[in-house]
Parts: C-alpha cells; structure tokens; sequence
C-alpha cells in the first residue's frame, strides 16, 4: 500500500519509542509489523530519518551493532516524543473522521 | 597516474558507512534465507530504490550549504508560506463576512481609541518645550492658604522679584510678567493690542533670543528710559509687513511714541495661558513686550501680587536648595510684616505644563485601556468561536502533515489581516475624532495645537494593534490547546466544559472592565450636576461685560480717569434697554483677583482679595446686600464692604460693621456685609473679599439689560455709549457673564464627555460581546433545551436554564467591577466635586442599568432557544 504524506515519520517515531534502533532495525521492524504491505523504499526511509534529525526529533550516535560492526544509532528527543503524542493523536482523529463520513447512517437518520 | 584525493565532506563519509551498514546486513540477512548472491544484490537494490539519486537528496537534507544560504531558504520558505496562508484566510474571511466584520470592526474601533491616545500624548506630554534647556525653567509661585480660593498658584509681589534677582545665588536670571492693555494708533485705525509687561531679566532666564534687533532688559525699567517696545512675530507680520527695518522705528501707543527695539521669533509667547491658567488675565496671542513700570496699579508693596515670575536655575542646582532660598530672602525681605501663612514654591515649566492636564489624560488614557481591554476579550472569544467551527478543517490540515506551527501561523495571519483591514479604517476614525476633540475642549488646554495625527502616532497605535492580533491569536489557541481535538470530537456539537468555561471568564471580564468605567462616568456625570447646580452668588442672566483701558496720555492723573468712568457708567445706565450699570476691576470667572493687606485697630495685618467696584455693583450683579448699607454709605471715613466669608473667618464673634481698617494706607469703615460670590470658579469655595471703590486704567464694565432687549441691541448700545465719552478707547473681552461662567467648567465638561463617550462605547462592546457568548451557548445548548423540552419542560424553564449560566457571572463581573472602582477611588477624588467615590445614588443606578441590560444581552438570545422545536433538534442529531 501507499503511504500518505505524514505516516512514514509517524512510524519512525513509534519504531523509536522502544528504544535506540539504527537504520536496518527500523526496515526490518515496518516490514515484519505491516506484514510485508508497505510499499517504501528504504532510500526514502534513510532521507526521512536524516531529515527528522535534523528537524531535532532524533538524535544519533555512533556505535557498535549486534555483530560488533559500526551503525548509526538512532533515538527519540524530548521533541521527537512530544511530536509521536502529537501526531498520533492527530492521526486518529483524523481516521476516526474519516470513518464517520465514510458511514453517516450512522449518525444521520 | 592517481588523482589527488579530493577533500571528502565528513557527513558524507558517515552516510556511506551507514548505507553500506545497511546494504551488508540486508545481504547477509538474504542469504540467510537461500537466495544467491546475484538475487540478493537484486533484491536489496530494489528495496532501497534508486541509491544514488537518495544519497544525494540525503547529502542535500544533511548539508545544505553555508549558514546565510539556509537562513535565505527559510525565509523564503516563510514568506511563501505567509503568502499561501494569507490568500486561504482571505478565501476564508470572504466565506464569513459578518465574522469579518464584526472582528475588523473591533480593529478599528481599537485603533481608533489608540490613535486618539497617542495623538494625546504626543501632543501635550511629550512634546518639548520651545525654551533652551527648559530643564532648568521654574515658575515662582506665592502660596497662602487663606487667599488661594482655588488657586494654589498666587502671583508674587515686585520687591519680591527684584530682591530674588539681585541676591539669589541659586538662580541664574529671575525676571516676571503682567498683563497689560495698549493701543497701537497712527497709521489705520486704533487697535487694542494684548500684551504683556515684563520686569527684571525674563528674556535672559527664558534663554530667547530675539529675531530681529533685542529683548528687552532691565535697564528698559529704569525711570526716564526712552520707552520702548518688542513686537509679537504676528503683529509684526499682520501690521508691518514684515519689515525687517522695523528695528528702531518709533510707534505710536497709547498716543506716546514708542521705539521699536525687536521682534521676537514667529511662535514665542510667553507667558503660555494653557500652561498656567486663563484665570491670570493673561490673553492667548501676545502682540507686544513693553517694560513694567511698578505703580502703574499703585505703589509697589509686597501686599500688592501680580506678577507671574519665572526663573531658570544655575546648572545643577536642585530645586529644593532654590525653593529654600528662594523662601529665605522673601521673609528676609517682608521682615517683621511677614505674614506667617505665606510660601512660595518652584514648578518646573513642564511640570506645570502637564499639571494641568495630566490628571483628565492619565483618567482618559486609563479609560481607552479599558475600551482596548474589553475589545480583546470581545476578539479573543470571536477567534475562538471561529476557531471551533474550524475544527474539523484544521484537524483534517493536521491529519496531512500540517504542524501545529502551520495552524497557529494561520490563525496569527488571519487575525493580523483583520487587524490591517480595522487599523486603515481606525486611524481615519482617530483623525476626524481629533479634529472633533481639538473643536470641543476648553481653550485653555495645553498645546492643543500640538494634538495631531503624525507618523508616530500612526506607528505607535498600529503597532499596539497589530501587537494586539497576535496577542488574541496566541490566545485563541492556547486556550484551544487545553481541550483537545479528540475531547472536542467525542463532545460533538455541543462543545467541551473547557471551552464553556472560557466563555463564562469572559462574561466576567467584559461585565466587571465595562462596570468600572460606567461608576467612573456616573460619578463624573453626578459631580457635574452638583457644580453647575451651584449658585455662583451673583445673576448670570442677561449681563454683558467688557473691558476698557483709558490710555496715561488722554487721562494723565486717576482723578480724570474716575471722572471718564463714572461718566461712562452714568451715560450706560441711562441708555435704553439698560437695568443697571456698574464698573470693577475684576469680574467673578474672569481672571485673577488682586490680594492685599490690611490693618486692623488692633494692629493685626491680614490678607483678604480685594475688590474695586463702583456703589451700584452689587445691585448690577445681584450680589445681595446681607445687612449695614453699601459703598455710598454715609460714614466719616471712606465705606468699604466685605462678604460674609471675611465676617466669618476675621469677626466670628464680634459685629465687624462700624470697624476701622486701614486698607493700601487708607483708613476705613466698614459699612455692610454681602453674601458670598465664587469669583474662580464655581468649585472653589469663597474666599474672604473686600470691596472698596476706587478706579484703576483698566476697569470692567458689567451691564445688565431689561429682560426685553436682546445681547446684540445691548451690544450696540454699549459701542454708541463708550464711543460718545471717548471714540478712541473701544470695548474688549466682550462676553456675556453666562458665557464666562460656561467657561469654567469647559475643562470638566471636556473630561465629562471623553469619559462618558468611552464609558459607553466600551459598554456598547461588552454587551455585543455578551449577546455574541449567549448566542454561542443557546447553539450549543439546543440540543439539551431539546431534550428536556420533550422531557416536558416549559419554554420558561428553557430560558431560566440559560439564563441561569450566565446572570451569576455577570453578578460576579458587577461585583468585580465595583470593588476595582472603590479601589481606584484615590485616583478619582480628583475629579469629583461634592461627591464621594462611593456614593450611593450613582451605584445603584449605574449597576441597576447594567444589570438590567446585561441580562437582556442574555436574555434576548435564550428566547430564541425556547423557541426551538424538540423534533427539529433531535432529528439533527
């Protein structure tokens, strides 16, 4: 599936919030969690993390992986949570909307 | 052949380790599960995407270049984004007009408040004064308690002022003025000059210099000085045409010849009426200088006060080392004769500029804080109405990627735009309001000419509104912020407890500001009843007055000048549509009253104003006669008259009729009593006043007409009469007694109408805004009043049910507003006259009406909800 402007940030930020995870971790996290359905290009997914840290919602580090090679750590700031909260709660008022028009019998007669 | 190894950019050594991380984990990991080493490269490459057109756009994002580039491409990020909101506000604004109306309304009407402010200020308090290092200008006033009626600031006497010049170390250069009465004759028609009689260094202690030729200096006093005189920039341009060779021409004053010495730069004058007060006798424009010759109004005592002096200080002197001194040598000076309720006190010039207006500005600025108040609280509440209306939108704008950032800056962009439109609209409202403020106020208003309109001003007050647009837009969101999005969506139409909270804090707010600024006018309005129902003690009706000044070279000697009087005043009083005629040499709410000194019997001196009239003044005026007889009693000694406010504070328990005095050295009898006049005004409370008759040059005429003769016939009359004694003296300061008693309480009614204007204004917002919040509500609360409609309440009850949620904050709003007012009543008392900060009878009306018309605000509104159809409501749903 498509994603829709906002979401990928939205997922890096959530992919985060369990802790510092480098680059490959975050890929493979979305791919096992979506199931294999997210259609994203990993390139887009590097440019979005690079660009979120330096919007100041991520810091990095460099250190060593599991297999003791050198990777680049990524984690949330103070802003970076903020902004998961943020986002996320936007996120679910908006499909939440989105639900409600899709069936106004519901709520109209 | 090996190429220099180019200088690599770190950040891009970083992101090739971290791609090339990535790359060998997602091999390794593809391997893992069996596929070749071909089909894992293939499969990798695909799901990263095009490699090197990502590292480039991630070299650009990580790395875009020097600072300045950045700042360059965030600006014009801003800039495109301000461009793009603004264009979607104005979409928006055109889809709610009224909306945009009303808000843009409020604008202007803030604007408007501001502009006029500002003007004010700029005008009267911030403007420089037109005298070289006026830091170190005072005025030197004479203070005694017993004489002031009114005036704090008493004239001073010519000893006085010659001793302070020549011994005081403190000040640099000392120097006075009177008023004085010239008429210019040779070429054209005689002319009645105002002008101004100057003693010892005035012109060096100003630091003016003059335009053409000199100022004039002691020396000019000295007894067989060649007379001399300096034009007024004004006179010299309107008579002699700005001739500049003016300079050492002889002109002809009354009918002596006078050499002209200078003329003085085009907008001198001194001394500047609107600075120290009308009440001086002082006229608006001066014409000429000419030197004070003491004795012109008899010899030279320090009994006799009439100069206003003015001093400017040595460098770094302070002023109360100078007042100190200033007082040490006058009482050197009186010696023994000293009387002990005498003082003087230094007012700085600019201090007295603003004394006597500052207190009506300081209560008009503090009443347009309120309206701008009230205004805000009225845009902040329409900002967030519109705002919840939006939600959805702004919600929707969010859910696609629009920041918080991206909404405030919306709503910021729309409220300055709001702002811009009401601030064009403002300012032209404050320029007609200033052209209407300078017609109505008093004359004597400092520097009215200075009030206008400039760049500042317009700076100053759009910059406070735009400050303003952002202020209600940070507001407006904050305020949204405590309830969220998803509150406010579960909540649905009907609105969270937050948001209902806010509209009942602003009820509050608008009820209690608007509160404070009603009792403020109604004790103004209550203060002014009481001083114009104050009888002034004398017959205001059908009274005309004037002025005339017989000139030394027709009536050399005070015998010819009595003759010429009474003559005048005989040949008045016979003419037709005449019931009296009388003459004195000051008038009740025309100038300032002459002090002297008296003695009695016992050899005790006291000082009392006194008062040079003919017998039948007090007939004229209707000035009752309490008991003995008048001025043309028959007694041993010359008659003279005080009112009942000397009987009480000089006799209280003795018969002062039939006492002797002795009075400018001639001995008395006091023949009568006469009730009390207020000569000042009408709120200071009579001082003790002799009458005695005797004539000086310059003497008002006070006729009153029988009830069938019109001003203009008398006004006729009174021109062939004068004219038939003498065709070269003419009547001046031709004004009906009515019009000077209106007059004096030009300045209240000035600061009566400002305030009041504002008063309901403000008033007017805060009910709008009241009507606006219920109306909210009653949308909000359909659904309820619905519910309980079908549960089988009354319309009535519906109603009571709104009007419940509003009537305890708008009780809460009055009582907050009443306590600031009891608060602030130091400030007020002031202003007041014969009425306390708390009076009763100016509450009750005031809080009844604005409950009154509160709860209709609310009420009107609520009806409509009763109104509403339970199915309607329900089937909405």
């Amino acid at each position: 599936m498509e994603l829709r402007p906002g979401t990928l940030n939205l997922f890096i930020l959530r992919a985060l919030a369990d802790g510092p995870r480098h680059g490959y971790a975050i890929a493979s996290w979305l791919r096992d969690v979506s199931g294999g359905e997210l259609a994203v290009e990993e390139g887009a997914l590097y440019h979005a993390l690079h660009r979120m840290e330096r919007g100041g919602w991520l810091a990095a580090t460099f250190g060593p992986s599991e297999q003791n090679r050198q990777a680049k750590f990524y984690r949330l700031t103070a802003a970076g949570q903020r902004a998961l909260g943020r986002e996320r709660r936007a996120w679910t008022d908006y499909t939440r909307l989105v639900a409600r028009i899709l069936q106004p019998e519901r709520s109209r007669r | 052949m090996t190429r220099p190894e180019a200088p690599r950019d770190p950040r891009a050594n970083d992101l090739d380790a971290e791609l090339r991380f990535h790359e060998e984990e997602t091999l390794a990991e593809l391997r893992r599960k069996g596929l070749t080493d071909d089909d894992a490269r293939r499969e990798a490459a695909r799901r990263f995407g095009d490699r090197d057109g990502w590292r480039l756009r991630i070299l650009q994002t990580s790395n875009p270049g020097s600072d300045h580039v950045a700042v360059l491409r965030t600006v014009t990020r801003l800039i495109a984004g301000v461009v793009r909101d603004g264009r979607f506000a104005w979409r928006a604004i055109r889809r709610q007009p009224l909306f945009a109306v009303s808000a843009a309304g409020i604008f202007a009407l803030q604007a408007c408040a501001a502009g006029v402010m500002f003007a004010l200020l700029n005008g009267i308090l911030l403007a420089p004064m037109p005298y070289p290092d006026a830091g170190r200008l005072v005025y030197i006033w004479g203070r005694n308690p017993i004489v002031q009626a009114g005036f704090t600031n008493l004239p001073v006497s010519d000893p006085d002022v010659e001793d302070w010049r020549h011994q005081a170390q403190q000040l640099e250069a000392v120097g006075g003025v009177v008023p004085n009465e010239l008429t210019l004759t040779g070429s054209g028609d005689p002319e009645r000059l105002a002008s101004v009689a100057v003693t010892g260094d005035l012109f060096a202690a100003l630091g003016v210099r003059a335009l053409h030729g000199r100022t004039l200096t002691p020396d000019d006093q000295l007894a067989g000085a060649r007379p001399v005189v300096l034009l007024g920039h004004r006179l010299w341009q309107r008579r002699f045409g700005g001739d500049e060779r003016i300079v050492g021409r002889v002109i002809d004053l009354d009918g002596r010849a006078h050499e002209v010495v200078g003329v003085m730069p085009a907008g001198f004058a001194f001394p500047r009426v609107e600075e120290i007060s009308a009440h001086y006798g002082f006229d608006r424009d001066v014409a000429a200088y000419v030197p004070w010759h003491p004795g012109a109004a008899g010899p030279p005592s320090r009994g006799n006060r009439y100069l206003i002096a003015a001093a400017r200080l040595r460098a770094g002197v302070s002023i109360d080392r100078a007042e100190q001194e200033v007082r040490n040598i006058a009482a050197a000076g009186a010696g023994p004769a000293a009387h002990a309720t005498d003082s003087f006190a230094l007012i700085p010039f600019h201090e007295q500029a603003a004394s006597t207006v500052r207190r009506p500005l300081v209560l008009l600025g503090g009443a347009v804080t309120v309206l701008v108040a009230i205004g805000c609280l009225n845009l902040t509440h329409l900002l967030l109405v519109r705002i919840a209306q939006r939600r959805r939108e702004f919600a929707t704008r969010a859910a696609l990627g629009a920041g918080q950032a991206a909404i405030f800056r919306h709503v910021i962009v729309e409220s300055v735009l709001l702002a811009g439109a009401g601030c064009v609209v403002g300012i032209f409202g404050a320029s007609g309001i200033i052209r209407g403020l300078v017609a109505l106020a008093p004359s004597d208003l400092p520097r009215l000419d200075m009030i206008h309109l400039d760049v500042g001003v317009i700076l100053a007050s759009s910059g406070l509104l735009f400050a303003t647009a952002v202020l209600v837009g940070i507001a407006a969101i904050v305020t949204l912020e405590r309830t969220t999005l998803e509150q406010e969506l579960r909540a649905g139409s009907r609105g969270s407890s937050a948001s209902r909270r806010t509209a009942q804090v602003l009820v509050c707010a608008e009820v209690a500001l608007s509160t404070l600024l009603l009792l403020t006018a109604g004790l103004l309005v209550r203060s002014f009843g009481r001083v114009i129902a104050t009888s002034p003690g004398f017959e205001a009706a059908r009274v005309l007055t004037f002025r005339l000044a017989l000139p030394p070279s027709r009536y050399p000697s005070f015998e010819h000048v009595r003759r010429a009087y009474d003559a005048i005043r005989a040949d008045l009083a016979r003419a037709p549509g005449v019931a009296g005629a009388a003459y004195t040499w000051q008038l009740p709410m025309a100038g300032m009253q002459g002090s002297t000194s008296y003695v009695r019997e016992s050899g005790e001196s006291a000082l009392t104003l006194i008062h040079r009239v003919s017998p039948d003044y007090f007939t004229t005026m209707g000035i009752r006669l309490v008991r003995g007889c008048g001025l043309d009693c028959q007694t041993d000694l010359p008659a003279v008259v005080i009112n009942q406010a000397m009987e009480r504070s000089q006799w209280p328990d003795r018969d002062p009729i039939g006492q002797v005095i002795t009075v400018n050295g001639a001995r008395s009898r006091i023949a009568g009593i006469v009730s009390d006049v207020h000569h000042s005004s009408l709120e200071s409370p009579p001082a003790p006043e002799l009458y005695r008759q005797t004539v000086l040059r310059s003497m008002y005429l006070v006729v009153r007409s029988s009830s069938a003769t019109t001003p203009a016939d008398l006004l006729t009359v009174v021109r062939r009469t004068v004219a038939a004694v003498d065709p070269a003296v003419a009547p001046s300061d031709v004004r009906s007694l009515e019009e000077r008693l209106g007059a004096t309480i030009a300045r209240r009614r000035f600061t009566l109408i400002g305030l009041t204007t504002f008063a309901v204004l403000a008033t007017a917002l805060a009910l709008v805004g009241l009507y606006g919040i219920t109306s909210l509500l009653v949308a909000r609360l359909r659904r309820e009043v619905g519910i309980r409609m079908v549960l089988g309440a009354t319309p009535a009850g519906a109603v009571g049910l709104l009007v419940r949620r509003n009537v305890p904050m708008i009780l809460a709003g009055v009582l907050a507003g009443t306590l600031s007012t009891l608060a602030l009543a130091r400030y007020l008392r002031p202003f007041l006259y014969e009425t306390t900060p708390g009076d009763p009878a100016t509450y009750a009306s005031v809080l009844g009406v604005l409950i009154v018309v509160a709860s209709l605000a609310t009420l009107v509104p609520a009806r409509r909800a009763a109104r509403v159809q339970p199915v309607e409501v329900l089937a909405a749903e």
